[in-house]
């Protein structure tokens, strides 16, 4: 029988692995690449809610956590074909593999303060990656070690706060006080706004696979225990109400992203601040506490990250080719870097909630859960999507600017084909959302969370 | 092992006094002084008086065990910092040794050593006032006031520099100070192994990305 222990310890074990075989990169790559399946595998077979120990502590397989589980395990697959084709620095296949393994754990373990722990070690990991196969600048290093650790205490203190409450369950004070620090640590975790600025900071200098494993794979690791945290604990939305706090923060989050994505002309910064916009949506759609609400945050995390993989793939080619100044033309363009071009332009306009594309899917269920709210709110999340797709099509036009040098190779086969795929993937979702929706609605139905509980 | 705690049970009779007085001395000099050696020692001697304010609320034998996890870390700085060839008169002259010195950076306002002992000076105070108000916890005497102590120079250290190597020293001060809190609320073996890990790594990230510094530097030269 299948052991939930194996989703932690054959990535961590696979790390230390990969990690010797880094100068045999292809080999490195190909185990990599077949723990990252194996673990999707093993996630499907696992009994669901039969637990396991770590620790003496309890490890127990929800329907949702599987379903994100294997969804990050094929992303990291996906990243790790890519990374094969276009390198992005030795330490990338170990600490994704390694930090597979940590919020795995993070995602199964009952208690929340080992949660917290595994969490933190998994943005430390992160580090690794920051280096790509040039080195990035050491502030923006430092600006994102800086906040992990910081985050941490408050987390932890928030843990030992929710294990007090039972004892003192009138203590409104106290429960204030979880609710400040729980805003401040996934606050930070998840770069919301006033925490948002490290994000940036290392989308603008790390190799497009570090903000994308940031984004896509840290961030939703840290969404579902922040789920998982608001749906155990009810009397967190008694007196002080969380999802008042939720909305407010993505409501802030959403348009400051935006706003902010709108002036933005560096393509890795304008990338983070999309998916900073992206998640004020998000936290938008979970303090909505309707069943819509859930169902479509949870589904435009998947999608966000989805699309935030896009255009990182994209991004990712597409850097090499700017810094060889070949792509001039958007003729030019179609026909060196087809993929990357056509998955930039998509995965931008999609980010931004363009209509046909998966981002906009799921925004207008949190649009539709928002119904009895102020409409100046769904006026200001509509402007804050604006922003972000005047900000990529600015954005492509600058990389059109013509250039003096030609005569680059045409992106690799493999790497036009991941593209195409993601692009067409997220236009499917888009088209018929129901395939990632309906599965969702089902499992949020018996969430606490829901109605406010 | 057992010399190990021997050694340790010994010390521990040491008064909370006598320990904060010593929290006081290493945090200052972490954040005051900018010689490497004199931060790693103060650092290693940081863990220790940590380690022998939380005998009083944790088994020794785990107590113990983050005085080893300071040593680990203090060894992986003490290995970044050669690797850098820091304190080294005569440079190397061939190869990967052949990269420039650090540049001197040059802040808004001049930190220097009076105004961070100005800030440190501050800092105890506004510490004390709050440790001895506010306490976290009433007993044992102290913890409240290090934990406060250290949490504020750790962040202050981070705050007044640029440089990775110094920045390890606050987080890993501030990290020192929260674990001060922490452990009289949470005495499990398992959950200050795993804190010790979280130690480890960030050691390991700062080591990481005051090596890549170097690669940066050398980069911009060419």
């Amino acid at each position: 029988m299948m052991n939930l222990t194996l989703l932690i310890f054959i990535p961590l074990a696979a790390a230390v692995l990969v990690y010797l075989l880094r100068r045999y990169w292809t080999i490195a790559v190909f185990v990599s690449l077949g723990t990252t399946l194996a673990l999707a595998a093993i996630c499907t077979q696992v009994p669901l809610e039969e637990p396991a120990h770590l620790l003496g502590r309890e490890l127990v397989l929800d329907d949702l956590s599987r379903f994100i589980l294997i969804f990050l395990f094929s992303l990291a697959s996906l990243m790790i074909l890519y990374a094969w084709q276009v390198p992005q620095g030795w330490g990338f296949c170990p600490s994704l593999l390694a930090t597979l393994g940590l919020l795995s754990g993070a995602m199964m373990i009952r208690t929340f303060l080992i949660a917290v722990i595994l969490l933190e070690m998994a943005g430390l990991i992160l580090v690794f990656m920051i280096h790509g196969r040039r080195p990035a600048s050491v502030g923006a290093a430092l600006g994102y070690i800086v906040p992990i650790v910081v985050a941490m205490p408050c987390l932890l203190l928030a843990s030992w706060l929710m294990d007090a409450y039972p004892l003192q369950p009138d203590n409104l004070l106290l429960v204030r006080f979880t609710i400040i620090a729980l805003s401040l640590g996934f606050g930070i975790l998840l770069a919301v706004v006033p925490f948002h600025s490290w994000l940036p900071a290392v989308a603008a200098e790390a190799p497009a696979m570090t903000s994308a494993s940031l984004i896509c794979i840290f961030s939703l690791a840290s969404l579902a225990l922040l789920l998982s945290v608001l749906n155990s604990h009810l009397w967190l939305m008694s007196g002080v109400n969380s999802l008042s706090v939720l909305s407010m923060a993505g409501l802030l989050t959403a348009v400051v992203g935006g706003v902010l994505a709108f002036a933005q002309r560096q393509p890795g910064r304008l990338l983070a601040y999309a998916a900073i916009s992206d998640l004020g949506f998000i936290l938008v759609g979970l303090g909505t506490g309707s069943v819509t609400g859930v169902a479509g945050a949870l589904a435009h995390a998947i999608n966000r990250s989805l699309l935030v993989l896009l255009v990182a793939v994209s991004l990712g080619t597409l850097r090499i080719y700017l810094n060889e100044g070949s792509v001039s033309t958007l003729r030019e363009a179609l026909r060196r870097t087809p993929g990357s071009i056509t998955g930039y332009a998509l995965g931008g306009l999609a980010l931004g909630g363009f209509p046909l594309f998966n981002g906009f899917a799921t925004r207008w269920l949190i649009y539709r859960s928002m119904a009895g709210i102020n409409p100046l709110y769904q006026w200001a999340l509509l402007l804050a999507g604006a922003g972000v797709v005047v900000g990529y099509l600015r954005s492509l036009f600058m990389m059109l600017k013509p250039s003096p040098e030609r005569g680059a190779e045409r992106e690799p086969l493999l790497v036009t084909a991941i593209t195409l795929s993601l692009a067409a993937l997220c236009l499917l979702l888009g088209l018929a959302p129901g395939l990632l929706v309906e599965p969702l609605l089902n499992m949020v139905q018996g969430m606490t969370i829901i109605g406010g509980g | 092992m057992d010399a190990l705690q021997d050694i340790f049970l010994s010390l521990s009779s040491l008064s909370h006094l006598e320990l904060m007085l010593g929290l006081l001395i290493t945090a200052t000099v972490i954040v005051a002084l900018q010689d490497w050696r004199l931060g790693l020692w103060a650092l290693l001697a940081q863990y220790v008086l940590v380690s022998l304010l939380l005998v009083r609320v944790m088994p020794p034998r785990v107590a113990l065990v983050k005085v080893i996890v300071g040593g680990l870390v203090c060894a992986i700085l003490y290995l970044t910092a050669r690797h850098m060839h820091w304190g080294r008169e005569a440079p190397i002259k061939k190869g990967y040794h052949e990269a420039p010195p650090l540049p001197v950076l040059r802040d808004v306002f001049t930190m220097n050593l009076a105004f961070r002992l100005f800030v440190a000076l501050l800092a105890a105070m506004v510490t004390y006032t709050l440790g001895t108000r506010y306490p976290f916890v009433e007993q044992p005497q102290g913890v409240s006031q290090a934990c406060y102590w250290l949490v504020a120079m750790g962040l202050l250290t981070t705050m007044l520099t640029t440089d990775p190597f110094r920045v390890g020293l606050g987080l890993l001060t501030f990290e020192a100070g929260f674990e001060v809190l922490f452990a009289t609320l949470e005495k499990s073996l398992s959950v200050a192994a795993l804190l010790g890990v979280v130690n480890f790594l960030i050691a390991l990230a700062i080591a990481y990305v005051t090596t890549a510094q170097l690669a940066v530097l050398t980069e911009e030269e060419r």
